[in-house]
């Protein structure tokens, strides 16, 4: 499992030491404090724990973030010109943790340095984006490979992962019941052909593009769960999984990302909102393990981190703020009638 | 005028209240005994120009659990969703309250209808939409000439919510420990 991230001078980050849980990490925060940055680094590490993947760190994190010069990356202020990330695991079996450090400058220089971090097994890393891609599938990878798309790294990653072929043999009972909770909330089942998704129910088969937004996101966690790229060990992040969804299809979301989560999932999500912590508000047991994390600007504009089991006492919450904020409009517009 | 409730657990202090008292009050010795088999809200505060109905919910985890089993069993026959269990109780107060100060001739100031929950500033925003259509507030009929309750009369807040906005306006609200 991921355990921890350390950031120094990188991208919005002026000194940030985040621990992690092997469970469900879910970040708030408003826009601009780091929960995609911190996501993308985190998930940047986690894509190259398996050895078999020849890409340093510095070239991966540069794909991820897409930024006109890797130095870019560094936090920009005065007198600040190099900056750094840490990442940490550990293995179940081991009580010393493994470690990943990128140091860069605003020079373009980098210099990356492992403790034990590759072995030799089959970790995945996945991050799905906020922007649906899969009904953008046909034709991208040729076009990503002849740098004809300046898109940032995660996209292709995703199509990858989802293009990888099912396992044959019949599926666990854990990934069947995942399945049939997707399957009930799509009233249908992903199915491939020819790089096209197709959501195949009683009607026929329906092609990507045409699918409402939400069940398109659906239809990637079905693909993603099918062809066990979720799996036990694996890391899930997921940006702002609200995106596009309607607030009822919350639950399943939550149901699945639990039931995941007691596969082995470790994940990381990012939210801004309300529907989706309540849901998991609701549906977490004293068994489940769930850590909220909220980035913030202190009273020196710096990002700050604090996290909390209990998403009560999640402070600051901008979300709740918001709605707090609401509230008190209307209470004052019906107090002026008085 | 200060108003203790030693069973919900909450003190009131409204410095210009012209009265405040337990409206439903169970003593038979008390000059506020309520002495009525009808519904009442918790609260009643007489000010200048209006008044103040306070109703306490606070919703218990075992109450909560029960409503989303019975949400559940309902919504697979008569589509009745737990959201009306929970405003049920709250409206048939205010009704029983609103008949009752009918009968006492004094439904002569508008009136505030407050209900004080545990529930976050969000549900809190839903309940009150839940509340308004069953009440009902404002005008629900065609037929209708007056108002139970001015919809912007309408509020539903927690502590916090309660200090932020009528502590100036009204008085002071405490959870007692």
């Amino acid at each position: 499992m991921i355990t921890r991230f350390k950031a120094s001078n990188f991208t919005v980050f002026t000194d940030l030491d985040v621990e992690f849980t092997s469970g469900i990490n879910v970040f708030i925060g408003e826009n601009g404090t780091g929960k995609t940055h911190l996501m993308k680094a985190v998930y940047a590490a986690g894509c190259l724990i398996d050895k078999k993947i020849d890409t340093p760190l510095d070239r991966k994190i540069n794909g991820v973030f897409a930024p006109n010069s890797i130095g870019r990356l560094v936090h920009r202020a005065v007198g600040r010109n190099s900056g750094s990330i840490s990442v940490y695991r550990r293995m179940s079996n081991e009580s010393k943790e493994r470690s990943i450090t990128l140091r860069l400058t605003n020079q373009n220089k980098s210099e990356v340095k492992q403790n034990g971090w590759a072995i030799d097994d089959n970790v995945e890393a996945i991050f799905i984006p906020v922007k649906d891609m899969l009904a953008n599938a046909p034709g991208f990878r040729s076009l990503f490979s002849q740098k004809k798309l300046s898109y940032e790294e995660i996209y292709l990653d995703i199509i990858d992962k989802a293009f990888v072929p099912i396992a044959r043999g019949k599926l666990s009972p854990e990934r069947e019941k995942l399945l049939n909770i997707l399957n009930q909330a799509m009233s249908g089942r992903v199915i491939e052909k020819n790089e096209t998704f197709y959501l195949k129910n009683k009607n026929g088969e329906l092609e990507f593009p045409l699918l409402a937004e939400g069940f398109k996101k659906l239809g990637l966690l079905y693909r993603l769960i099918q062809n066990e790229s979720l799996t036990h060990g694996s890391m899930l992040f997921w940006d702002e999984p609200e995106a596009n969804l309607n607030p009822h299809l919350s639950q399943t979301v939550v149901k699945i990302l639990i039931e995941l989560s007691k596969m082995g999932v470790q994940i990381f999500i990012s939210t801004h909102d309300y529907v989706l912590l309540k849901e998991f508000q609701l549906a977490i047991t004293a068994d489940d393990d769930i850590l909220y994390h909220v980035l913030y600007r202190d009273e020196k504009g710096e990002i700050s981190h604090t996290a909390t089991r209990v998403l009560d006492e999640l402070s600051p919450n901008a979300i709740d703020n918001t709605y707090s904020r609401i509230l008190d409009d209307e209470i004052q517009m019906g107090l002026a009638a008085l | 005028m200060r108003l203790t409730l030693t069973e919900e657990k909450f003190e009131f202090d409204f410095p210009e209240a012209r009265e405040l008292y337990k409206f439903d009050e169970r003593d038979p010795l008390s000059p506020n005994f309520h002495g009525v088999s009808m519904q009442a809200v918790d609260v009643m505060a007489e000010f200048p120009n209006f008044q103040l109905w306070i109703e306490i919910k606070e919703f218990q985890p075992s109450e909560i659990e029960a409503m989303k089993k019975e949400g559940d069993q309902q919504k697979k026959g008569n589509n009745v969703h737990n959201k009306a269990h929970l405003t049920r109780n709250l409206k048939h107060k205010f009704r029983d309250t609103f008949l009752y100060r009918y009968c006492e001739n004094k439904l002569d100031r508008k009136v505030v209808y407050i209900c004080l929950t545990n529930f976050d500033d969000a549900l809190n925003g839903y309940y009150k939409r839940e509340l308004l259509k069953q009440l009902p507030a404002g005008k629900a009929s065609v037929r209708w000439s007056k108002f139970l309750l001015d919809k912007s009369l309408l509020f539903v807040v927690n502590v916090d919510s309660w200090h932020r906005n009528f502590e100036d306006r009204f008085g002071q609200c405490k959870k007692i420990l």
